[in-house]
């Protein structure tokens, strides 16, 4: 039974609609009234109204008198995935995965045993920061995954390397876990490498294939699904990208954004074959 | 003056967007259509007796679904049997590779047959399904495992359609 099978036979199990009218008619005769409140208005003496209007008055004046106009400017940010602001309740589309064998990494020992799989998928960054009085803004991959910036851009400082085993390395990048970069009202040329893994010989049985150390092949068996793999690959680790702003007055400001990761809905995911979707959310 | 604060307006609302939801997680978890319907209507009446975050949409569908779970916990519980219409009659299982996914799927134990629901229907990540169901998400993670493998073999002895 692969996943898709399994959610479209999910999706065929519906409530009938006399249980949901059963369930909302308890809901109705349930003396929970609690929704209802009986508020009736009051008379007040002359007395009491006009000692009231005399302290609201005494407030407001002390308030315009203390208030510090001008002096005090919060420092707030906002999150762009390209046009779009990112929120935390609707995720944002960041880019998408091809699930293609060219992402696969096998992992050997000394004894040409295999300890392991690799998968590692690219996209473009397309976050960036708005908001007033920033001076910098540091991004930084929480757990698996990193960016991969230019070694020779300039833009970048702090830069935390990243040494997970087995990251793929381009020329002229570096991969990065952390960095810093000066305030800029568009994305930066910046990739986001999301990394996963999976260790030990029970993964290949759960997957049924096997590999020829010797050769470096995989040997696949019967329903073998190397979508499925992928996607269980990329769905188990959990990616989330931790982003600073420092103000001009030397605060700062942190903002986590939760990437999701999921397949393309029933109708687009016939036409496009085996594509994953990254959003992104911000964290509560 | 009367004002209504739209408590059960809003509770309505919740029932109907997320009626589906529940019933499978009751159904999956009960084995029968009755008691899936009655675990509706209680979940129903827990949205107004309990402290339900009802206008928080992040909040309210991990609840419901921590609600729904327990409740089909403590009938699992309760020594209180009943005659059970097949749900097999009420899904409309029409073809034998319907019914063959159905029995596989109540061949798991119930975590798993839960942890497979939220992580491949709902689309909830490990964590939050940790949270939800109050297990570590290295647990869940296993138990996803563990309930792939549990299918994969199933379905090897059967020979079946799946393969």
């Amino acid at each position: 039974m692969n996943k898709r099978s399994y959610a479209q036979f999910m999706s065929e199990i519906k409530t009938p609609d006399t249980a949901v009218e059963k369930a909302i008619a308890g809901m109705n005769e349930s003396d929970t009234e609690t929704a209802v409140l009986s508020i009736k208005p009051k008379r007040r003496g002359y007395l009491s109204v006009a000692a009231t209007t005399a302290v609201l008055c005494l407030v407001l004046i002390a308030g315009i008198i203390y208030y510090p106009f001008g002096t005090e400017k919060e420092n707030v940010f906002v999150i762009n995935a390209g046009a779009a602001v990112v929120n935390n309740f609707e995720p944002v589309k960041l880019g998408e995965l091809k699930c293609e064998f060219s992402s696969l990494g096998l992992c050997f020992n000394d004894a040409n045993e295999l300890t392991g799989v690799t998968m590692c998928e690219n996209l473009k960054f397309p976050i960036f920061c708005k908001g007033e009085n920033i001076e910098s803004v540091t991004y930084s991959v929480k757990g698996k995954g990193y960016f991969a910036v230019s070694d020779s851009d300039a833009h970048f400082s702090g830069k935390q390397y990243y040494k997970e085993p087995a990251v793929s390395v381009f020329a002229g990048e570096e991969t990065v876990g952390s960095f810093t970069t000066e305030f800029s009202d568009h994305a930066q040329d910046v990739k986001l490498c999301l990394f996963t893994s999976a260790w030990g010989a029970d993964f290949c049985n759960a997957y049924n294939f096997l590999v020829d150390a010797k050769k470096g092949e995989m040997i696949f068996g019967k329903g073998f699904d190397y979508q499925q793999m992928y996607y269980d690959l990329f769905t188990a680790d959990e990616y989330c990208i931790e982003i600073t702003a420092k103000f001009e007055d030397g605060t700062t400001q942190t903002k986590t954004l939760g990437l999701i990761i999921e397949k393309t809905d029933e109708e687009s995911a016939a036409e496009q074959d085996a594509t994953l979707i990254v959003s992104a959310k911000l964290a509560e | 003056m009367e004002v209504l604060l739209g408590t059960k307006q809003q509770a309505e609302k919740i029932i109907r967007k997320y009626s589906d939801m529940i019933f499978r997680i009751a159904c999956q978890n009960t084995g029968s259509m009755q008691d899936a319907e009655d675990i509706l209507q209680d979940v129903a009446l827990a949205l107004l007796e309990k402290d339900a975050p009802l206008y928080d949409e992040s909040y309210i569908k991990p609840w419901l679904i921590r609600v729904t779970i327990n409740k089909c916990k403590n009938l699992r519980k309760s020594a209180h049997k009943r005659k059970t219409e097949s749900l097999e009659n009420y899904l409309h299982l029409k073809s034998p590779e319907d019914k063959r996914i159905w029995d596989d799927i109540m061949e798991l134990p119930q975590n798993y047959r839960n942890a497979l629901y939220l992580f491949y229907y709902e689309g909830y990540s490990l964590e939050e399904i940790g949270n939800i169901m109050n297990k570590k998400p290295a647990t869940v993670g296993s138990w996803l495992h563990r309930a792939r493998k549990k299918l994969k073999s199933i379905i090897l002895e059967g020979g079946s359609i799946y393969e």
